[in-house]
């Protein structure tokens, strides 16, 4: 798969957040970017999209972060789950990684964590 | 930290002016501070000894310490602590009002006794203020009376600060006050915290503070309380108190959290359990509201 068939999802109630990460992803190169204020909605984007990559949070409204990971999980959905969360408790780092995460970014994050990430995703994932 | 605290109280007092404070907190960064300053903030001399060893100096090749210690106004193990201090940047607000003669040796030792006094701290916790120790800083300012949430409200306020700091890039500060009973925020977040403690956290303020610090949030310059200004604002919440869990999930306390809540010329009153805590900034205040439920 070439890397202009590389697609992102972020889901974050916040609109900074989305808008901040964005510009990380797009000057990392990623050409297509969806955007989802809350799980129910991201369900529905990967369902039709198929995104290959989602950055989650974890406090959001309708659906949270943890809910939406099940629901992927439970409808065997393929996508790599990045958990974006100021709350990384031990009780939310134990359920996400159990539940199939990728990997958990604390919040405030560092512009390098997400490029290393995506970087290393793209790398597995031969894009 | 130290200078935030006690430049606001000099200008409260009327002993500094604005202008002035500025010209100091700007200049106190280059400032070497001396050893006679030192002495009076250490509270190891008044200011007639420190002025009668400058006199000595101008008489004998000799350093301030050599001429204290002889004339006993210092011992060996005073001494040692000053010049070990000597390099923290703790006191230099001291040392620039004296240079720039704003104050004369004997106006700051008043104002320094008169500091301690008005805000009654014991020497120890003023000199924690001077270390800038916050956790510390926040018992001594505040006084919860919920004796079931001294420690959780102390912890959460003094994280608060921290993250105004490192988040917000601000120099916040408290005052020793009676808190208000009430406040009309024209703009206020919300963030519920549930489990061993339920905690109702808000961050209220004047739409002008709200969005300068939104736009120091955000790295952005915002102008306007539009959509965008209330999600950077919000943001800092959700990320505070993610902080403050992922702390208390540390000592094996696990809390949760709901989705922020915006609120504009929302009235709060203080009740049973509820704060309203000004935190002053460099310009504007931001209102720390904290209660086990919901205020309003």
């Amino acid at each position: 798969m070439s890397s202009d068939q590389f697609k992102v999802l972020l889901c974050d109630d916040s609109m900074l957040v989305r808008k901040q990460l964005r510009e990380i992803i797009t000057d990392a190169g990623v050409k297509t970017v969806f955007e989802a204020s809350n799980g129910q909605e991201a369900l529905l984007i990967i369902k039709e999209h198929k995104p290959d990559v989602m950055f989650l949070d974890i406090i959001m409204p309708v659906m949270n972060g943890i809910e939406t990971l099940k629901e992927i999980r439970k409808n065997n959905l393929k996508i790599t789950v990045i958990m974006i969360s100021s709350s990384g408790t031990q009780t939310h780092l134990k359920t996400a990684l159990e539940e199939g995460a990728y990997d958990f970014i604390q919040k405030p994050w560092k512009e390098t964590q997400i490029t290393t990430i995506l970087d290393r995703i793209r790398h597995e994932g031969g894009f | 930290m130290f200078s935030q605290y006690f430049g606001n109280y000099l200008l409260n007092k009327n002993i500094v002016t604005t202008e002035q404070l500025k010209d100091v907190l700007n200049l106190q960064k280059s400032v070497h501070v001396k050893l006679g300053v030192l002495a009076l903030n250490f509270g190891y001399m008044n200011s007639e000894q420190v002025q009668e060893v400058h006199q000595q100096q101008k008489k004998q090749d000799k350093r301030f310490g050599e001429i204290a210690v002889e004339l006993g106004y210092l011992n060996e193990q005073q001494l040692l602590t000053l010049l070990s201090s000597q390099k923290q940047g703790h006191l230099q607000i001291s040392q620039a009002l004296i240079d720039k003669k704003y104050l004369t040796l004997s106006e700051l030792e008043n104002a320094l006794e008169s500091y301690k006094e008005d805000c009654q701290l014991t020497n120890e916790q003023l000199e924690l203020l001077k270390q800038g120790n916050i956790d510390e800083i926040v018992p001594a300012f505040l006084n919860f009376d919920d004796p079931t949430r001294i420690n959780i409200y102390n912890d959460y306020t003094a994280l608060l600060l921290k993250n105004i700091v490192r988040l917000l890039d601000e120099s916040p500060f408290l005052k020793k006050e009676t808190l208000p009973n009430k406040y009309s925020a024209e703009f206020l977040v919300c963030q519920e915290v549930q489990g061993k403690y339920n905690l109702f956290t808000s961050i209220a303020a004047d739409q002008k503070t709200i969005i300068k610090l939104a736009s120091k949030f955000a790295n952005e310059q915002f102008t306007e309380l539009d959509e965008m200004t209330k999600a950077s604002i919000s943001e800092f919440l959700n990320v505070h108190n993610g902080i403050f869990l992922v702390n208390m999930s540390n000592q094996n306390i696990e809390l949760q959290m709901q989705p922020q809540e915006i609120y504009q010329n929302i009235n709060i009153e203080k009740s049973n359990g509820t704060y309203i805590i000004p935190i002053y900034l460099t310009e504007g205040k931001v209102y720390l509201i904290i209660s086990d439920k919901k205020p309003f």
